[in-house]
């Protein structure tokens, strides 16, 4: 079931196309991520998405409500993360999250179940008696989390909350999402650091210069991209040796040497693969090892997007 | 948990938050003991200077009441304009929209809790007030109507510093607009001490009905201008993009309507003054445009989440334009006020003195300047509309209007030795050519030439803008008739299960 639906949104400032005729969208229990360049216009979509921007052009529907003309049953189902969370001077977390219960309308017990629930998930419970203010980055991204789940949002929009995590924090954040999206949250995610994005997400959706490039199963873009399945290979013998060999093959097109080895594109399948290394031990190259090179969203990255900035 | 459930439940989140940090911190800490500690010693000199007269506890009450003007109306206000900052991009209350409380809760609760604050801190100063009662000397009738009075006046002034707070991200500007809000409200304090010291000595005015009309005024102007503010922010922190100038526009008519009414009774009654009562009302006409230039000056086409809520009738739609958003509807805005005022002021033989008396020409005069000022300037920054900088300029239109036609032709004259011109003596310059017409002399012919000429370039500058609102009302109106009879036919076909 589609919780987001991007249609065709387009917004201006000024003469920048911030956003341009961009469509994508995000079923439950998935996260998605939205990937692209410092520019690209993730914020910008990410705040249309969440009813604070409104499209020159085109509609976004969330849980079947429209940020045009239903703004306010697009917000009672979505939980927004900005980038820059504003600061409470004065206010404790404990302070913090009933404030946030209170202005979501939250009534009687169901405010303080509401409250610990989101407390015990982000293990926020050491920290409650400490300034908002005097968090640390990590910290104070968990207190933006629990805020943005109080309700129980059916959405999260988050945009670049793993960045200036350190590891660690980066890893429990995304087990966080994991969680998430196992309780049928849909979650869409924004980075431009796409390693923290490619082990969670399901789907991405790569923008730039306010136009999606691509969007999908990182698999399925990989595909499109490159139809030739790319193979990395090492032997004993040395490298020059090896692609020479390589070069000779049919069905092999690109061969890249570094160091150790040789990373090269096969247009057939497991056939030809297995007839190459076949050939290979016979003549005399004694392989070490052989692997496919998965998908890798840093390389989708890459080879999407161009490096226009606007 | 210090209230009941269902208290605690249905109070205000913003109020409760504000009034908990306005507690932990520092300012309100500092502003409170302060308070109390120069009630002391104010009220120690205070009693020192005095101790022999009999008004001693006038003295006392006055020094007393020094300090308790300055935290309610000074400190107590300001701590709100502080506490309510970062509305920008990112900031709270674009975040707020997302919950599920409205622009209105969000003000209300700010200034509750301003209003809070200076009840601690009249609680606090109760005992140097019920000890200044207990001196010779104060009436404890006007002691609490100078409380009361306080009290609403420190709420209105609250509601102003609340919503100027959310006037302008931008840094600069928010310390020009501090330093602004500052010295009005210095004055303000100013104001109020010696007309309280007035208010102690002679306690029997507050018998009078012409002082009581005189503090009625003042209050309905405050309460006015803090509605006005309190609207203008509600509308600021509410979706940009939904741009409702729809509430202040009612309200503006609503006093409009209140403003010709008092008028008129007080015309009525014996003892008024015809000719001050004409200048009042020209007055009280020019105070109802002073914002309109914000209304004029909007982007002119109406927002898409403004267009769902247009008048499905079609005559109550044109019945309403004017009220609805965009800058030619806000010049329709305005001609709807000028006109009201134009008819009535015409219509109504009491207002005309004296048939010798030139008030029907100065009257007309007036009406074609009005026009002029709050309408050229928008239509001519229309283009720009779009772009809040301009927009801001036009709300100020008026005024430089007023100025830029009384100063650009005697700076020529200057430069051209333009006859009387550098004095200002030219038909451009409103005032001058005011009393020409009041003193019924020979200039006359030039000084109607500018007005009628100014105000037939005006009509021409808003006539395009003009129809386009009404018919861009009209359209969006036929369209949700449209829509409504598509459901209708709709339902008619697939009857609800
Ligand atoms: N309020 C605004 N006014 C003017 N231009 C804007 C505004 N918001 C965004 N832009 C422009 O739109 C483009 C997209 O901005 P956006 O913030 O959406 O990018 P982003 O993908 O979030 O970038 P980053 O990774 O740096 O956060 C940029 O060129 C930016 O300058
Ligand atoms: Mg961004």
């Amino acid at each position: 079931m589609k919780i987001l639906d991007v249609q065709s949104i387009s917004r201006s400032f000024g003469s920048v196309k911030a956003v341009d005729n961009v469509s994508f969208s995000v079923s439950a229990g998935e996260i998605c991520g939205f990937i692209g360049p410092n520019g690209a216009g993730k914020t910008t979509t990410m705040r249309i998405c969440s009813t604070l921007e409104l499209p020159d052009s085109g509609d976004v529907l969330v849980g079947g409500c429209s940020v045009l003309a239903d703004p306010r049953g697009v917000t009672r189902q979505i939980g927004f993360m900005p980038d820059a969370y504003a600061s409470e001077q004065n206010t404790p977390v404990r302070d913090y999250l009933e404030f946030h219960a209170r202005a979501q309308g939250l009534r009687g017990p169901a405010r303080g179940k509401a409250i610990r629930s989101v407390i015990d998930f982000t293990g926020l419970k050491p920290l409650l008696d400490k300034e908002v203010l005097a968090l640390s980055k990590g910290m104070r991204q968990r207190a933006g989390l629990a805020v943005t789940l109080l309700h129980d949002p059916s959405l999260l929009i988050l945009d670049e909350p793993a960045a200036g995590l350190d590891p660690r924090a980066r890893v429990e954040l995304r087990e966080l999402l994991s969680v998430l999206a196992e309780m049928g949250k849909a979650v869409l995610i924004s980075s431009h650091i796409l390693t923290e994005l490619s082990e969670i997400c399901d789907v991405v959706a790569v923008i730039e210069a306010g136009r999606i490039r691509a969007s999908g199963r990182v698999t399925d873009i990989q595909k499109q991209l490159s139809p030739d399945a790319l193979y990395y290979m090492r032997c004993i013998s040395s490298v020059e040796l090896l692609q020479r060999f390589l070069l000779e093959q049919p069905g092999v097109d690109k061969v890249r040497a570094d160091k150790q080895g040789c990373v090269f594109s096969l247009a057939e399948g497991d056939q030809a693969l297995a007839d190459l290394l076949g050939r290979a031990v016979t003549q005399g190259l004694r392989p070490l090892e052989m692997r496919p090179l998965t998908a890798d969203l840093e390389e989708v990255f890459l080879s999407l997007t161009e490096g226009v900035v606007q | 948990m210090i209230f009941p459930q269902w208290i605690d439940d249905r109070l205000n989140p913003i109020l409760v938050k504000e009034v908990r940090q306005a507690l932990r911190g520092r300012y309100f800490k500092v502003t409170y003991g302060l308070t109390l500690i120069a009630a002391t010693l104010v009220g120690i000199v205070c009693l020192l200077a005095a101790v022999n007269d009999e008004s001693v506890g006038q003295t006392y009450f006055l020094g007393i009441y020094l300090c308790m003007a300055t935290a309610m109306i000074g400190l107590v206000p300001f701590q709100a304009f502080v506490a309510a900052s970062g509305s920008g991009r990112g900031g709270q209350s674009e975040l707020m929209q997302l919950t599920a409380l409205r622009p209105r809760q969000i003000l209300a609760g700010g200034l509750l809790a301003s209003f809070v604050q200076s009840g601690l801190v009249l609680a606090a100063l109760a005992p140097f007030l019920a000890l200044s009662f207990l001196l010779p000397g104060v009436d404890l009738s006007v002691l609490i109507f100078v409380v009361l009075y306080t009290l609403l006046f420190s709420a209105c002034v609250s509601c102003v510093t609340l919503s100027a707070s959310f006037l302008t991200e931008n840094r600069l500007l928010r310390v020009i607009v501090m330093v602004f809000l500052g010295g009005w409200q210095f004055g303000l304090v100013s104001a109020a001490v010696p007309g309280v010291s007035e208010l102690v000595e002679n306690s029997s005015e507050l018998q009078d009905p012409e002082v009581q009309v005189i503090f009625a005024i003042f209050a309905g102007l405050a309460i006015f201008i803090a509605l006005f503010a309190f609207i203008g922010g509600t509308l600021r922190i509410s979706h940009p993009e939904e741009n409702r100038s729809t509430p202040l526009r009612v309200l503006m008519f609503g006093f409009a309507l209140a403003g010709l009414a008092f008028t008129f009774v007080g015309m009525r009654s014996p003892h008024a003054e015809a000719e001050g009562f004409v200048l009042a009302y020209l007055a009280l006409g020019f105070a109802m445009l002073l914002p309109s230039g914000i209304f004029a000056g909007e982007s002119e086409r109406l927002g898409r989440r403004v267009q769902v809520t247009a008048p499905k009738n079609a005559l109550v739609a044109l019945l309403v334009t004017p009220f609805m958003p965009g800058g030619g509807n806000g010049a329709l805005f305005n001609g709807l006020i000028l006109a009201l005022f134009g008819s009535i002021m015409l219509l109504f033989p009491t207002v005309q003195p004296d048939a010798d008396d030139p008030w029907a020409e100065l009257f007309i005069f007036c009406f074609l300047w009005g026009v002029t000022a709050f309408n050229l300037p928008t239509a001519l920054l229309q283009r720009w509309s779009n772009h809040m900088p301009v927009r801001v300029l036009s709300a100020f239109s008026p005024g430089l209007f007023f100025a830029g036609t009384a100063l650009v032709p005697a700076f020529i004259g200057l430069m051209f030795e333009g006859g009387n011109w550098g004095q200002f003596e030219h038909p451009f310059c409103f005032p001058w050519a005011f009393e020409r017409l009041a003193q019924n002399d020979s200039f006359q012919k030039p000084v109607w030439i500018v007005a009628v000429g100014m105000f037939v370039i005006t009509l021409l500058a808003n006539l395009k803008r003009v129809l386009r609102g009404l018919g861009e009302v009209q359209r969006v109106s036929k369209l949700r008739r449209e829509n409504q009879a598509r459901v209708d036919a709709f339902e008619k076909e697939v009857p609800a299960a």
